[in-house]
């Protein structure tokens, strides 16, 4: 039915047709696709009928039917391949003078398997696609859930033993004091054995109550340098037991950011007790604030409040240096620490829109950053 | 705990706990029996008393039984263990853990120790300690018992 050399008139019509794939996919959306493939279909039709040539037929009737059946499936496709067979018969049959009806049949019944042929294929293609794009999405899915599982167990297993060893404790001593042959004393031991370990149990609690709490918190202006010199000031008393000084270098102009004021002191306080736990034969923290510009990026979105927590302490090794976020990773004895410092820390800082970073060298010290958004640059 | 089944006397148990209260509570319960509990801060301190023990002139040869926790600062229960089996300790060892899963079960096993999940009773930690400390028990025999 390709009648390539076709007269002059009709060239136009056939240069429209052929770009449109390339030029107009990109506009044909879900909601108007049908009323453009309704409009082509129309429009070649005309075509067809006013010139009685064929050539629209594959070039602009494919268009459309491609289009329908590759957004509204395989039935909306096959009924506008029948619908163009139809205009096509219409206009043929029509058509002065008329070709055999033999030729007629032909030709258009031959278009229509062509036509329907390209549905079919589309189709099959496009069910591919789906089904793939599926696949996919199921993968992702369960990526996900199998990574919410992986944090949901760490923190159970964290749980289970931070709850367990003192749970068995007061399961033990409970014991203890219902066997006969005790003397005083050790009842009285028990039981404040018993006491210790509740509250002990109770501080873990809150701790992971403080872990997992709700973001959102009343936010103010403040000054960074404030809360590093109230942190310090509240801490050089207990540091000085262990033979450490806090010093506090603070920024040239005010570091002001927007933050829960209570929140980040509990940050700074968090990082100045690791630094002083970090020397047990004492040294020096030190506290710096300043304001920080990232590189390369221009505008007030890109600077940050910086405060340094620096010890001299005995640094962190590389294997664990990755996980000092993790909740209930510690190094500290039992009783010492819960291991959920660092991570509620790192919690509070993401909430604030800020990052957290750790350097350490082994032997020499290590260098807490805590960097905030800075609030706009007016100062 | 009248009318023990054999002579416990000059039974030596080692425990190992980084919990201060967990040990001590185990060892008051150990000590009711009549054993010889002895206590360890750390895996490494459990290692270096377990094999001065053996190296030593002292007239005993080291510890009749182990009980350590499985997690502790450094060295964990099952180091210790991987350790102790390496030096061809064959005593019973008995680990204490809140959280058994089953990676744990199966490397205790194969070190063939007896796992103690956490929270137990004092009185399935008897039990168990001394049905490993019965001399004429075969150590096969137990690995067919239930721990608790």
């Amino acid at each position: 039915m390709s009648q390539l050399a076709a007269p002059r008139s009709l060239r136009p019509v056939a240069k429209k047709a052929f770009p449109l794939p390339q030029k107009l996919t990109r506009r044909i959306t879900r909601v108007n696709v049908v009323p453009l493939a309704v409009g082509f279909t129309l429009l070649a039709a005309l075509g067809d009928y006013l010139t009685g040539v064929e050539i629209t037929f594959t070039l602009a009737y494919l268009c459309p039917i491609s289009l329908g059946t590759w957004f509204r499936g395989r039935g909306f496709g096959a009924s506008l391949a029948g619908l163009a067979t139809a205009c096509a018969f219409a206009t043929s049959f029509s058509a002065t003078p008329r070709q055999s009806i033999l030729t007629i049949l032909w030709n258009d019944g031959g278009a229509l398997g062509l036509l329907l042929l390209a549905v079919w294929m589309l189709d099959r293609l496009r069910s591919y696609l789906n089904r793939e794009q599926a696949e996919r999405r199921i993968a992702v899915e369960q990526l996900r859930h199998a990574d919410r599982l992986n944090v949901i167990g760490k923190l159970a297993a964290g749980v289970a033993h931070e709850l367990g060893t003192p749970l068995n404790v007061v399961a033990g001593h409970a014991e203890l004091l219902g066997l006969a042959r005790r003397t005083p004393e050790s009842i009285d031991e028990s039981a404040r054995t018993i006491l210790r370990q509740t509250k002990r149990m109770a501080a873990i609690i809150r701790h992971l109550l403080d872990f997992g709490r709700e973001s959102g918190s009343e936010k103010t202006t403040v000054n960074l340098d404030d809360l590093t010199v109230a942190a310090a000031r509240m801490l050089a008393n207990t540091a000085l037991k262990t033979g450490c000084t806090v010093v506090v270098a603070p920024s040239s102009v005010p570091v002001l950011v927007l933050a829960n004021a209570a929140e980040i002191e509990q940050v700074l306080t968090n990082l100045i007790i690791n630094a002083v736990q970090a020397m047990p034969d004492g040294g020096v923290v030190r506290l710096r604030t300043a304001v920080e510009h990232a590189p390369g990026v221009a505008g007030s979105g890109s600077s940050f409040g910086c405060v340094s927590v620096v010890d001299q302490g005995s640094g962190i090794s590389e294997s664990n240096i990755a996980r000092v976020f993790d909740p209930f990773f510690t190094t500290k004895g039992v009783g010492e620490g819960t291991g959920l410092g660092l991570s509620v820390s790192y919690g509070i800082v993401s909430d604030h829109g800020g990052r957290i970073d750790v350097e350490s060298s082994p032997g020499r010290g290590t260098s807490f950053s805590v960097r905030l958004p800075l609030l706009a640059e007016t100062e | 705990m009248k009318g023990e089944p054999f002579e416990l006397q000059g039974t030596r148990v080692l425990v190992a706990d980084d919990d201060a209260a967990m040990r001590r509570m185990v060892t008051t319960a150990l000590c009711r029996h009549g054993l010889e509990v002895y206590e360890a801060e750390s895996g490494e301190e459990l290692l270096w008393a377990t094999q001065s023990m053996v190296l030593s002139a002292w007239p005993w040869d080291g510890f009749d039984l182990l009980i350590t926790d499985l997690r502790m600062p450094g060295l964990s229960g099952l180091d210790v263990l991987r350790k102790l089996r390496e030096s061809s300790f064959t005593g019973p060892v008995v680990l204490m853990t809140a959280f058994p899963d089953a990676a744990v079960a199966s490397e205790a096993a194969r070190l063939r120790s007896w796992l103690l999940p956490k929270p137990f009773s004092l009185a399935s930690l008897s039990t168990l300690v001394l049905a490993l400390l019965e001399p004429s028990l075969d150590d096969r025999d137990l690995h067919h018992r239930p721990a608790n």
